[in-house]
């Protein structure tokens, strides 16, 4: 599922210069650089705030927020448990 | 005395056990002559307390953290703090609070979190009764603020990781017998994925631990640094992933923020608590000195800045047992907390005059051990930064 206040976010927050529709869904957001420690904590702030989610310890993982398209899935996958 | 580890863990289903901390309390109360006594001399020796500590210990302090399988009263984070507020208040050598913090939120908690059953079997029930003490290592000589810039090494070669590097401003690490070192596995892949959490023994072949720092403030708590000179340790005494350093260092210094500064909310009520007495009872022009408006505003302005402090605490506390990061509700506390203590401090000294700035009255002694708060677990400027970037900006 596209979450695109997701990429809106990530765009005005850590690429101005990237357009939201020009970022590609498997980019990585940590190996670019574009996302850093103090900008997943941000990045976590919006999830939890945006779509209403926990983002437990364990979840602090870089590998789940390497990608926009890793990032949906987690999202979805969580909204997913809450539904149930 | 009552021993808090032989406390039944009644009302095991999440819920606040109100009975169980206030029972703590009352423990607390009960310990307190032995919590305290000496401390002044040490303090101004820059002694940890070792009878103190014992104390500390055979009250049972050390097991707050850890699962009951383990023997432990596995207090939930709002019990916790609560429990802290109180030691904070009861206890005189701020020192021996925070050692007691570090030991819990260095090695206690993340094993109990993230360390494999064979990791917990191993090492909880010796570090709930301080059989094992525990210290972290984070800061480096050339990484403070800039946590993730740290040079320490641990390279993979079969079941071992070989360390190098050193680590400075380490508190506990003089009485510590293994410390959770923090470590560069992945130099390519930067703070997220790059950093890994090892427990090391402390007489392990390499790892040579530097004589005592002295220091301005909380001068019982000892400190010191370490090197690692290719020091190996088991693949088993990995936290976690391999990798997983950030989220765990991220979760630990959550921890830390609060039960270093419960213990500054207890510090600054038996502070504020001695300064109302005194305003009451010192004469001065012929009247109770509280009876002026220069020391009777001082000290409602010390009793807003404390409950300040405890608001901002309770809210953190409140976001953290949500089950959410709580990144920005930790952040604003450890600053609110940590800046309002420094004030209410110096207010403290103003206040008593003369006797406030002797240290057989052991009031200067809130200011030296309140300085170091704004620089530990994140120094006031780096709390505004998430604080800001938490708000968008």
């Amino acid at each position: 599922m596209s979450y695109p206040s997701l990429r809106s976010f990530i765009s005005e927050e850590f690429a101005p210069d990237i357009a939201p529709e020009n970022l590609s869904a498997d980019l990585d957001l940590i190996e670019t650089g574009i996302v850093d420690s103090l900008g997943v904590l941000k990045l976590i702030a919006f999830l939890e705030g945006e779509f209403d989610l926990n983002i437990t310890p364990d979840e602090l993982d870089a590998d789940l927020y390497r990608s926009i398209d890793l990032i949906e899935t987690m999202i979805t996958s969580k909204q997913m448990k809450v539904a149930v | 005395m009552r021993t808090i580890r032989n406390l039944s863990r009644a009302n095991d289903n999440g819920s606040y056990r109100t009975e169980l901390v206030e029972t703590l309390a009352e423990a607390l109360d009960q310990w307190g002559p032995l919590l305290n006594e000496g401390w002044q001399a040490d303090d101004q020796a820059s002694v940890f307390g070792k009878n103190r500590w014992q104390a500390m210990v055979d009250a049972g302090l050390t097991g707050l953290t850890t699962s009951e399988e383990l023997g432990g009263l596995e207090l939930t984070v709002s019990e916790l703090t609560d429990v802290l507020v109180h030691l904070g208040y009861v206890c005189e050598d701020s020192g021996l609070g925070f050692s007691l913090a570090t030991h819990l939120c260095s090695t206690c908690i993340p094993i109990q979190k993230f360390g494999s059953d064979a990791l917990k079997d191993d090492l909880l029930p010796k570090l709930t009764v301080a059989e094992v003490v525990g210290a972290h290592a984070i800061t480096e000589p050339d990484s403070g603020s800039d946590a993730f810039a740290m040079g320490t090494k641990a390279v993979k070669d079969g079941d071992e990781y070989i360390l190098s590097g050193e680590k400075c401003y380490i508190s506990n690490a003089p009485i510590a017998d293994v410390c959770v070192v923090y470590a560069r596995t992945h130099p390519e892949k930067g703070a997220l994925g790059g950093f890994s959490a090892f427990v090391v023994d402390c007489d392990t072949k390499g790892f040579t631990i530097g004589k005592a720092r002295k220091k301005m403030g909380l001068r019982t708590a000892p400190m010191a640094d370490l090197y690692f000179d290719d020091v190996r340790v088991p693949a088993s005494r990995l936290i976690g992933r391999e990798g997983q350093g950030f989220s765990i260092l991220d979760f630990v210094m959550k921890w830390e923020i609060l039960c270093v500064f419960a213990l500054q909310v207890g510090e600054m009520r038996r502070q504020l608590d001695r300064c109302i007495s005194f305003a009451k009872t010192r004469q001065q022009f012929g009247a109770a000195i509280g009876s002026y408006q220069a020391i009777s505003h001082r000290v409602s302005d010390m009793h807003i800045r404390l409950e300040n402090a405890r608001n901002w605490l309770s809210r953190a506390v409140t976001a953290m047992d949500g089950g959410g990061q709580a990144s920005l509700e930790i952040a604003s506390a450890k600053l609110a907390i940590s800046e309002a203590n420094v004030a209410n401090s110096m207010d403290a000294i103003t206040l008593h005059g003369g006797a406030g700035y002797m240290i057989e009255t052991g009031i200067e002694s809130h200011l030296r051990n309140a300085m170091g708060g704004l620089i530990y677990s994140g120094s006031s400027d780096i709390q505004k930064n998430r604080i800001s970037a938490m708000l968008g900006l």
